[in-house]
This record gives structure tokens, C-alpha cells and sequence, in this order.
């Protein structure tokens, strides 16, 4: 069953549709929310009012405004940033194989073509920005972390950390508009 | 004009990634909002930026939750919904999944395009679905004009194509459509093009006509 079928059920107070949603997403919850926060506790709160965030919000969900998946997602992203900034007077980059795997994961043409994966194109454009890009588009896009904490994290001016951004966000777009068309 | 209006754009541009990441803050947040409320390129840029960033969190490592996380989960969530379930939230609800539906493409091709009527205060209709005088799922239909309904069915292990048709009052049955049933579980919803009232039963059968659960919905 679709997403949107099973978060239509979960507003119609479908108990069985809640259990699947439930079941189809925590890992990925929860596997988002620790790589932000880095504490397995503290996870499991952000990724637990995420998910009673979704289920009472269900019937508010806009189709129009992209998959479940990516308003699931962006929901638990923003629970978990706020939860680090209260722990977190200074900022600390991403020491765990996810980061690693994250920005240098290889995508030969053979892996991209055979993978069922939705996100596979993200993940060839994502692989093919200069690695100095790569780095800030993760860390500010999956960690949540500001320009001025990825400049301290990665040792450069608070303007090269922003322009890098600002390039590999505009690179990574031009790659995907121009590949779906 | 022009070059003032040129250069301001360029100064929200090279905020603009960092506002669809939302990793803007303050001051600067409220300049890109001011300026892209009033500038339609910098809005599209915008839109676009922000579709990118939606996509990128799609790559968001997954990883095994703790023992115990789907139960603690449920915990909560139940006692909440048990407080806050009332009939007019749940028609609130019923309504914004039938318009999920209909953006998802989710209802079926051929039926009435107009515009539901507004909602009365009534709460949807749920019945059980029964087979052989076991429940086996339930039946959904909403107060709006045309009806919403939507089902699950979770019984025995059969896999398939299931079909759904309803009767009407005036005895006129509608062949509402199929959807597939996987281990015994499925659920489905559609869009009819009458109301409520008019429903008198429904049906799910299999290929061969097989009922495999029906409901009643005479009141």
C-alpha cells in the first residue's frame, strides 16, 4: 500500500494502519534522528514526537507538497536540531561511518541503474560535487548544522563555508533538473 | 530601479540555500522572507531549492530502533488519541485524507470531478466487516457528498486482486474497484459519486466472485 493510503487510514483512526506507518518508517526515524543528536536515548524521544506529530497531523498532510516520506522526514530533522542546539553549546562534525558513508559513497552508472532506490539520483548527483561541497551540503542538510558551525567544524571562513553551500545546493539542482528532463 | 532591484536579489540569493535547508537564522530569515514575498523569481528559485532540500533528507541514514520502541510508541500514542478522538475531529480528519486522496491521484478514474459538498456535522460511518459472522475489517464511509470510503480487510493468509462493489438503496450496484491484498491485509479507499445516504451495502469478492467480507450499512 502506498504511503498516502496508509496516512489516509491513520487519519481515519485505522489502529492497523497506524502499526504499519509505524513500522514502514521508524528505522528511518530513528536512524536520522540519532545520526543529528549522536545519543541513543535522545533519539528515540525526538524520533517518538515525530512520529505522534505525523499520526495527529496525518489529515493535515498535503500530497502537493511532496512524498510522505520527505514531510516525515523534515519533521523528525527539525525535532532533532532543536534538541541538539539545547545540548550543544559548541558544534561537533559527524564522526560516524554514516557521515563517511554519506560523503563518499561511490555511484558507478551500474549501481545507479539497478538501485530501486527513489533517492538514487540524489545520491549520483550528491557524488559527483567537489568533496569540500559535499561535506557542507550533508552536514547542513541532514545534521541541521548553520554555516557558521560548519565553517568551525571544517577549519574555514565563515564565507567559504557559506559559498560552498550555496554552490553545491545550486550544482546539485542543475544536475537533477537537467538528468529528469 | 532596476540595479537596485538587481542587487538586492543578489543578496538574498546567497542566503537563499540556507533558508530552504533552514539553517538561516534571525534577521537574515526575515530579509528572504520580505523580499521573496514581493520577488517571483527569487520565490521560484526558492521553490526549487527548497523541493532539493526535501530530497536530500530523503539520504538521512536509517538505523534499528531500541527494544521496545514500537510498543512505548503506541503506548503514547493511544492514550493521547483516546483524549483528544471526538466525532467532529474525526470528520475534520476524514476530510483532509479525502483530499489527500484526490491529490494523490488515489481515487479511480471515471467518477465525478466536482467539488464535495460541504461537510455537515455528522461523523463518518464506520461498520465492521464480517465474513461467515467473524469480523475480518473495517468499513469507512464519510458524511460528505459524494461518499468517501475507505477499508481495511485483514483476514486468514489469502493474497490476491480483491474487488469492492456496493449496493445502493434503489438496489443499482456500483463496481467501485480493485486492490490487492497481501497475507490477508489490505486497505483502500475511493472516491463514490453519491451520498452517504444511498449506500446499502458493499462487498469485497476475489476473482471468482468469492465473497470474501461484506457490510451492512443499513440504519
Amino acid at each position: 500500500m502506498s504511503d498516502e493510503a496508509l496516512l489516509a487510514g491513520v487519519a481515519l483512526g485505522d489502529d492497523d494502519a497506524v502499526l504499519k506507518f509505524v513500522r514502514r518508517y521508524q528505522r528511518r526515524l530513528f536512524g536520522l534522528a540519532l545520526g543529528i543528536v549522536g545519543d541513543a536515548g535522545c533519539a528515540e524521544d525526538v524520533a517518538q514526537e515525530a512520529f505522534l506529530r505525523i499520526l495527529r497531523h496525518a489529515s493535515v498532510y498535503d500530497v502537493r507538497r511532496g512524498p510522505v516520506s520527505s514531510w516525515a522526514l523534515t519533521i523528525t530533522r527539525n525535532l532533532a536540531i532543536d534538541a541538539l542546539r539545547l545540548r550543544r553549546s559548541v558544534p561537533t562534525a559527524p564522526g560516524d561511518v554514516v557521515f563517511a558513508n554519506l560523503t563518499s559513497r561511490g555511484t558507478g552508472p551500474a549501481d545507479i541503474i539497478e538501485s530501486a532506490d527513489p533517492a538514487a539520483p540524489v545520491w549520483s548527483a550528491l557524488a559527483r560535487l567537489p568533496l569540500d561541497q559535499r561535506r557542507c551540503v550533508v552536514l547542513a542538510a541532514i545534521y541541521g548544522h548553520t554555516a557558521v558551525e560548519i565553517s568551525i567544524m571544517e577549519s574555514i571562513p565563515l564565507g567559504t563555508a557559506k559559498s560552498r553551500l550555496r554552490l553545491g545546493m545550486a550544482r546539485l539542482r542543475d544536475t537533477l533538473v537537467r538528468e529528469s528532463s | 530601479m532596476n540595479a537596485s532591484l538587481g542587487r538586492e536579489c543578489a543578496g538574498v540569493r546567497d542566503d537563499l540555500s540556507e533558508f530552504a535547508l533552514g539553517i538561516l537564522a534571525g534577521r537574515d530569515r526575515s530579509r528572504v522572507l520580505d523580499h521573496v514575498a514581493t520577488c517571483p523569481s527569487c520565490r521560484g528559485e526558492l521553490e526549487s531549492l527548497a523541493a532539493l532540500a526535501d530530497s536530500l533528507v530523503e539520504l538521512a541514514p536509517s538505523a534499528e530502533a531500541p527494544v521496545g520502541f514500537e510498543s512505548r510508541l503506541l503506548e503514547r500514542y493511544h492514550s493521547q488519541h483516546r483524549h483528544r478522538q471526538r466525532p467532529k475531529v474525526r470528520l475534520l480528519a476524514l476530510t483532509g485524507a479525502a483530499l489527500l486522496l484526490v491529490a494523490s491521484g488515489f481515487a479511480l478514474g471515471g467518477l465525478s470531478s466536482r467539488r464535495p459538498d460541504s461537510p455537515s456535522s455528522a461523523a463518518p460511518l464506520s461498520a465492521n466487516l464480517t465474513s461467515q459472522g467473524r469480523n475480518v475489517g473495517q468499513f469507512w464511509v464519510s458524511s460528505e457528498t459524494p461518499a468517501w470510503i475507505y477499508m481495511s480487510l485483514d483476514d486468514a493468509n489469502w493474497s490476491g486482486t480483491a474487488w469492492c462493489r456496493v449496493t445502493l438503496r434503489g438496489g443499482r450496484i456500483l463496481d467501485v474497484g480493485a486492490f490487492s491484498v497481501n497475507h490477508g491485509y489490505g486497505a483502500w479507499a475511493a472516491r463514490l459519486d453519491v451520498a452517504r445516504t444511498a449506500l446499502a451495502s458493499a462487498q469485497v469478492t476475489d476473482g471468482s466472485g468469492r465473497v470474501l467480507a461484506s457490510v451492512s450499512l443499513s440504519t
